[in-house]
Order: C-alpha cells, then sequence, then structure tokens
C-alpha cells in the first residue's frame, strides 16, 4: 500500500541518489577520433564548396544574377537592332553614294507616281 | 599557468599541445554531455565535436574566463543541441509512423544507466535521469553540473553566465519539478 509518507521518501532517496556520482570516463580513442575528424574534414574541401553552393540563399541569388544578366542584355540588344527595312535603306543609298534621307525622299516620290 | 601555456601552444598549432588539452579535459566534457544526452554513443559524438570545435576555434578564446568554463559552455551548447535535433528525427519518425511511410516502429528510449553510479543506487538514479530528462534546458543544465559535475552554484553561475541566485531559483525550480514528475511516477508504478 502506497502511503504519502511513503512516497516521499522514494522521492527524496531517489533526488540524493546522484549525490556520489563518479565521473565517467571517456573512451581511450577518443583523441584519435577527433583527429581522423578533423582530417576527414580537411580533405572534404569540395565537399564544402558544394554544401556552400547548394544552400537555397546562395541558389537563389545565382539564378537572380543570372536572369539579371539576361535582362541586360536584352536591353541593351534591343537598342541597336535594325528593322529590316532600314537595313535595306542603307544598302540602297550605298549602292548609289546617296544618304539615307535622299533615299527615304526617293522612295516616297516613287511611291506616289503611278 | 601551464593551462594558458597550452592554449598559446594550440593557437600557434601545436598538435602535441592539443592532445595534452584532450587528455586532460576529456573526461569532463564526456560526463557533461553524458549527463544531458543520457546515451554513452551519443555522448562521445558530443565530446568528439567539442574538441574539434576547441581545435577549430581556439582563437576566440580570448582568455576572460577560465577555460574549463569554456569548455563547459560548448559542451553543453553541443549536448542540448544534439537533444534537440535526436527530438526532432524521433516527431518526425512518429508521423512517419501514423502515415504508415515508416515500418520502422518508433522505438522508447531505455533507462539509462550512468556508468559511475553505485550499484545500489543504480535503478532510482536512472528514475532521476528520466525526470531530469523532462526539464527546461536550463534546469536540466544547472542540476547536472551541480549535481554530476560537482560544481557549486557559483561556477555553474559563471558557466550559464548568470548570476548566483538566478542559479539558486533555477535549482529551487529543478529540485520543484523533480519532485513533481518522481510523485507521479511513484503514485502511477507497481510497487
Amino acid at each position: 500500500m502506497k502511503t504519502s509518507g511513503h512516497i516521499e521518501n522514494k522521492v527524496e532517496e531517489t533526488l540524493t541518489s546522484l549525490d556520489h556520482a563518479r565521473r565517467a570516463s571517456a573512451n581511450p580513442f577518443l583523441y584519435t577520433r577527433i583527429m581522423a575528424s578533423l582530417n576527414a574534414e580537411e580533405e572534404s574541401a569540395w565537399a564544402v564548396a558544394l554544401r556552400f553552393v547548394s544552400r537555397p540563399v546562395i541558389a537563389f541569388a545565382t539564378v537572380l544574377v543570372i536572369i539579371l544578366i539576361n535582362s541586360l542584355a536584352f536591353y541593351e540588344s534591343s537598342e541597336t537592332v535594325q528593322t529590316p527595312a532600314q537595313e535595306e535603306d542603307q544598302v540602297f543609298a550605298s549602292e548609289y553614294n546617296l544618304s539615307a534621307t535622299t533615299a527615304d525622299g526617293f522612295y516616297t516620290v516613287n511611291e506616289e507616281q503611278p | 599557468m601551464q593551462e594558458l601555456e597550452l592554449i598559446e601552444r594550440l593557437k600557434k598549432g601545436d598538435d602535441s599541445a592539443f592532445k595534452v588539452i584532450v587528455s586532460t579535459w576529456q573526461n569532463m566534457v564526456y560526463n557533461t554531455s553524458l549527463g544531458i544526452v543520457q546515451n554513452a554513443e551519443d555522448a562521445e559524438d558530443v565530446a568528439q565535436e567539442v574538441f574539434v570545435q576547441v581545435y577549430e576555434s581556439i582563437e576566440q578564446f580570448k582568455g576572460d574566463s577560465k577555460f574549463s568554463t569554456w569548455l563547459y559552455r560548448i559542451a553543453i551548447t553541443k549536448s542540448l543541441d544534439h537533444l534537440r535535433k535526436k527530438k526532432r528525427k524521433k516527431r518526425f519518425a512518429f508521423l512517419q509512423s501514423i502515415f504508415g511511410n515508416n515500418d520502422e516502429e518508433v522505438r522508447h528510449q531505455p533507462d539509462f544507466h550512468h556508468p559511475g553510479i553505485s550499484l545500489e543506487n543504480k535503478e532510482k538514479a536512472a528514475i532521476l535521469f528520466g525526470a531530469i530528462d523532462k526539464l527546461p534546458d536550463n534546469q536540466k543544465t544547472a542540476f547536472t553540473l551541480h549535481k554530476l559535475e560537482g560544481l557549486s552554484y557559483q561556477e555553474v553561475s559563471e558557466i550559464m553566465e548568470n548570476t548566483v541566485s538566478s542559479v539558486e531559483s533555477l535549482m529551487h525550480r529543478a529540485k520543484a519539478n523533480l519532485r513533481k514528475i518522481l510523485t507521479d511516477y511513484y503514485q502511477n508504478s507497481a510497487d
């Protein structure tokens, strides 16, 4: 039968059960294990680099940079792009030693005539 | 004096100094970790991690506190991190077992028997360790350092970067919680 006094005694005995505990001893080969672990870390520099590159933040930033470079390249090229009509004008003008504006005028005049 | 000399030698990359450091403090680190993680293999892994960190970040030790205090702090942080990771894994394994994705059953942790406890106290100490495991982290740390490592409240307060009175308060709450857990345990147990 469990009386409250009996339980209290057991609790107090349990609380003091660690009082004279000896210190536990570590594995005698702990130093060897530590050195092996340190050497393994040094060897796997590529693994560290790979882990760094595969971090979500780095991956996201890389994708952003690529998108940015592509957008810039696209913007730059779209500013200098020539339409086929302009290119034709230039070829025509250079063939007959005319300036581009004169060629435009020539077309306009010819197109208006039946 | 010898301690500072060893640290200076380690800072210069002297591996023989590191070997002396490991052999001097390995039992202290292992015993502290063992008290918190309550598993011999896990405590060995934690002790290994602690010394790897010591080797890699010895430059960060400025000598503001005792070297052993710095070591205790690393050991406690690593042990508590280890426990958190283990509990996370356990929860995940439990969820997997609910949804039938994991054939491996969720195993109950067996009673922990500390190797430094005398035979007549072994059973009671195992029950006490089970109760300590249910304490909040700061109470668990204070109780383990004081009871298992035999440190004074002053030393515990230096390690936990607290005042002596807050360590006293932590110990008081830890004992009250343990009494409650143990009373429940003995009321519900068969004998």
